[in-house]
C-alpha cells in the first residue's frame, strides 16, 4: 500500500495534475452555485474537455470538480435558500436562517471547514481501509437497504418542531406518494393521467426549487414585516459578521464534525446510498444528541446544525468511491457519470483497478484530499464576494432567485412545462408553509421513495413474499429496531404533551367559571 | 365555519382528501398479468401509502391543536405582489418556446421588478438585460448548453433568411 501511497502522491503532484485539482475546483464551485448545475451536470460537462487527457488527469480534473460542486451547492443553499442538489437540502435548514441572521461569512466559513474535514477523514479513512469497506458493502441486501432507507425517513422526527411529528410524517407520507408518479420499475405507468411529460416522474429538482427556493422568495414577499427585520433593513445583515469561528463556536461542533465525518463515510459507501441519505441522518443525529435549549435553535440557524449535514456529505461523497474504485458499481449519480468517463479512457474499474492501473487509482485518492485542500485555500477568501450577494436590494434580489430557479430547472430538462409544474408547487409549498406544515420532511420522503421501493420490491421477491426479513434478518432488524424507537419517543412525548396541555387549559378554563 | 379556522385541521383535511383521491386512482393502475410476483405489484406501495395518510390526518385532526388559527395567519399580508409575481412566472413558462430565452426572460425580470416596487425604469432595464445576457453568454457560449431561442425569433430568422 505505502508503494501505492508514493505512486499516488507522484502522480498528483505533477504540475499538471495540481492544475486539474485547482481548475477543477474553481469550475466545480462556480457551477455548483448556479440552481440546478450540480456534480453530474459539472463532471458531464467536462468529459468532453478531459478527452484528450490521461486517464489520471482526467480523473483528478473531475474530483476536483465534483468537490468544488457540492460546495458550489451549499453556498446558494445557505445564501438563498436554493439547494440545487439533494445533499444541500439540509444544509439549508440552519444555513439559510444564519444567512438571514446577518452571519452568512460565518455560515459560510463552517461549511468551509466542515466541508474539509468531513472530505479529509473521508480520504484517509478511504486510503486506509478500501478494501475492507468493499467487502462491508457488499454484504448489504435490498432487506438492510429498505430498513435504511425507513430510518433516512425517521430523520422527519428532527426535521419537525416540538409537537409537530404527526405533521412532519403527513409530510413525508406526501413526499413518498409524490415519488410515485411516473413509470414503476415494471414500466408501467402510475398517476401520469396519460401526460407525456409526467412518464418520467417529477423531477426532483423543480420539486426542491418549488418547496425550498420559490416558496421561500414568494414568502419574503408576502410578509415584508417579516422580512424587514431580517434583510437588508437590518444593519446586521449589511456586515458580513466574521469569518472566523470562536473558541467555543469550533469546540461546539468539533465533536459534530467527527461523528458526522464518520457517519457521512460509512452511510457514503453504501452503493445508492449516498451524500443526501448521509446529510439527513447526522442532521437527525444532532438533533437527537442536542440538550433540549441546543434543539430548539435546529433550522433556526444552529451551527452544528449546518456542520453537521456538510461535513456529512463530503464524507459521504468521498464514501462513494468505495463502490466505483473496488467494486465498479456507482454508489450515486455522479459516480455513474465517472463510471462512464473511466471507461471511455478504456479503464475498467473494480477489483482489478489497482493492480492494472495503480496510478489512476491511488492519484484519485490523494488528488481527492489534495482538492479538499484547495478548496478550503480557494474558498475562504471568495466568501466576502459571494456574501455581496445578499447585499443586493430585496426588489432586485427576489427576481433574479426566481429567475436563477426557473432557469435551473429548465437547463436539466429542457422542458417549459417543467416551469408551469413547478410555480404550482411553489404555490402550493407556501400554502404548506402558512398551514404551518414543514416541507423538508416532503423532499426527504420524495428523495428516498424510489429507492425504498426498489429495496422493498427484491426483498420480498427474496423472502418469497414474506415480511420476515424485518425481523428474522439480523442487520435489517437491528435497524428496523433503531427506527422504531426514534420514531416512538417523540410521538409519545408529543402526544403526552397535547394531553398535558388540555389538562392545563381545562383546569385553567374551570377556575375561570369558578 | 369556526371549526375550520384552524390551520392543522385544514392541513390535515386537505391531506386527507388528496390520500383518498390517491387511494380511489391506486385501483385504475393496471397490473401487468405476465408479472408472476404477487406479493409485489406496481400497486402495493401507493394502497400502503394512502392508508398511511389517512390514518396520521385522522390522528392529527383529532389532536390538532386549537390556538393555530388560520385566519390570523393569512391577515395583514402582502398578497398582491405575490400573486403578481406567480402570475408572472406562470406567463413566463407559457411564453418561453415562443419569445425564447432572452426576450421572455427579460421581460419577465423588468416585470418583477416593477412588481416589487422598483421605479426607476432605468435600473431595471439595465439590470434585467445585464443579468439575461450574462447568463446567456455563459451557459451557451462557455458551457456550450441548449437554450431556446424561440420560435418568433425563428421565424424573423427565416424571414430575412428567405
Amino acid at each position: 500500500m505505502i508503494e501505492g501511497i508514493m505512486i499516488g502522491l507522484y502522480t498528483a503532484f505533477t504540475p499538471t495534475n495540481l492544475l486539474m485539482v485547482l481548475i477543477g475546483c474553481f469550475a466545480g464551485s462556480f457551477i455548483g452555485m448556479l440552481p440546478g448545475l450540480g456534480p453530474v451536470s459539472a463532471i458531464a460537462l467536462m468529459i468532453p474537455i478531459t478527452y484528450g487527457f490521461d486517464p489520471a488527469s482526467g480523473l483528478i480534473l473531475m474530483a476536483g470538480v465534483y468537490y468544488g460542486a457540492i460546495f458550489g451547492g451549499s453556498t446558494s443553499a445557505i445564501l438563498i435558500n436554493a439547494p440545487g442538489v439533494s445533499g444541500a437540502v439540509a444544509t439549508a435548514f440552519d444555513g439559510y436562517p444564519m444567512a438571514q441572521r446577518g452571519m452568512a461569512g460565518k455560515a459560510l466559513a463552517i461549511a468551509a471547514y466542515s466541508s474539509f474535514i468531513g472530505g479529509t477523514v473521508g480520504a484517509i479513512l478511504l486510503l486506509v481501509f478500501v478494501q475492507m469497506l468493499a467487502t462491508l458493502s457488499l454484504s448489504f441486501q435490498s432487506a438492510d437497504y429498505f430498513a435504511l432507507m425507513l430510518f433516512g425517513c425517521t430523520g422527519v422526527v428532527a426535521l419537525s418542531a416540538k409537537g409537530q411529528v404527526i405533521k412532519a410524517i403527513l409530510m413525508t407520507l406526501l413526499g413518498l406518494m409524490l415519488s410515485t408518479v411516473g413509470e414503476d420499475p415494471s414500466g408501467i405507468q402510475r398517476f401520469t393521467f396519460n401526460i407525456p411529460d409526467l412518464y418520467d416522474g417529477i423531477s426532483f429538482l423543480m420539486l426542491s426549487m418549488a418547496t425550498f427556493a420559490l416558496a421561500e422568495a414568494l414568502l419574503s414577499v408576502l410578509r415584508p414585516g417579516a422580512e424587514a427585520t431580517t434583510n437588508e433593513h437590518n444593519p446586521a445583515n449589511n456586515k458580513l459578521s466574521s469569518l472566523t469561528l470562536t473558541k467555543a463556536e469550533s469546540l461546539e461542533i468539533a465533536p459534530t464534525v467527527g461523528r458526522s465525518s464518520l457517519l457521512g463515510f460509512f452511510v457514503g459507501i453504501l452503493p445508492g446510498a449516498g451524500a443526501t441519505i448521509a446529510s439527513f441522518l447526522a442532521y437527525g443525529m444532532e438533533r437527537n444528541l442536542a440538550s433540549t435549549d441546543k434543539k430548539h435553535e435546529f433550522g433556526k440557524g444552529s451551527a452544528r446544525g449546518l456542520a453537521a449535514p456538510e461535513t456529512a456529505n463530503n464524507a459521504a461523497s468521498t464514501g462513494s468511491f468505495v463502490p466505483l474504485l473496488t467494486l465498479g458499481i456507482p454508489g450515486s449519480a455522479t459516480t455513474a457519470v465517472m463510471l462512464g468517463a473511466l471507461l471511455s479512457y478504456g479503464v475498467q474499474p473494480g477489483p482489478r483497478l489497482y493492480i492494472e492501473h495503480p496510478e489512476v487509482f491511488w492519484s484519485v485518492i490523494i488528488s481527492m484530499y489534495l482538492g479538499n485542500i484547495i478548496l478550503l485555500i480557494l474558498n475562504l477568501p471568495l466568501i466576502p464576494y459571494m456574501s455581496k450577494l445578499l447585499d443586493i436590494p430585496k426588489n432586485l434580489l427576489t427576481p433574479m432567485i426566481l429567475f436563477f430557479s426557473l432557469i435551473g430547472v429548465y437547463l436539466v430538462s429542457l422542458n417549459t412545462v417543467d416551469l408551469t409544474m413547478m410555480v404550482v408547487f411553489g404555490v402550493i409549498a407556501v400554502g404548506f408553509r402558512i398551514l404551518d406544515f414543514p416541507l423538508a420532511p416532503l423532499l426527504l420522503g420524495f428523495i428516498l421513495g424510489g429507492m425504498m421501493e426498489d429495496n422493498l420490491r427484491r426483498a420480498l421477491l427474496i423472502w418469497d413474499g414474506s415480511f420476515a426479513f424485518l425481523w428474522q434478518r439480523p442487520m435489517t432488524a437491528v435497524i428496523m429496531s433503531i427506527t422504531l424507537l426514534t420514531l416512538a419517543f417523540p410521538l409519545i412525548n408529543s402526544l403526552r404533551q397535547r394531553s398535558k396541555n388540555k389538562l392545563i387549559t381545562e383546569l385553567a378554563t374551570n377556575n375561570l367559571h369558578d | 365555519m369556526k371549526i375550520l379556522d384552524n390551520r392543522d385541521r385544514v392541513g390535515s383535511l386537505l391531506l386527507l382528501v388528496f390520500a383518498l383521491f390517491y387511494l380511489a386512482y391506486t385501483f385504475q393502475i393496471p397490473l401487468d398479468p405476465t408479472v408472476s410476483d404477487d406479493y409485489f405489484t406496481p400497486r402495493t406501495l401507493p394502497i400502503g401509502l394512502a392508508i398511511a395518510t389517512v390514518v396520521c390526518s385522522v390522528l392529527q385532526l383529532a389532536v390538532s391543536s386549537s390556538s393555530a388559527s388560520l385566519s390570523s395567519a393569512i391577515a395583514g399580508h402582502a398578497w398582491k405582489p405575490m400573486v403578481l409575481l406567480t402570475v408572472f412566472m406562470l406567463i413566463y413558462s407559457l411564453l418561453f418556446s415562443f419569445l425564447g430565452f432572452v426576450l421572455a426572460s427579460i421581460l419577465f425580470l423588468m416585470a418583477s421588478f416593477t412588481a416589487l416596487g422598483e421605479r426607476r425604469l432605468l435600473v431595471s432595464i439595465m439590470v434585467s438585460v445585464g443579468v439575461v445576457l450574462f447568463m446567456w453568454a455563459m451557459l451557451t457560449q462557455l458551457f456550450e448548453l441548449y437554450l431556446d431561442s424561440g420560435s418568433l425569433f425563428r421565424l424573423i430568422a427565416g424571414e430575412f433568411h428567405d
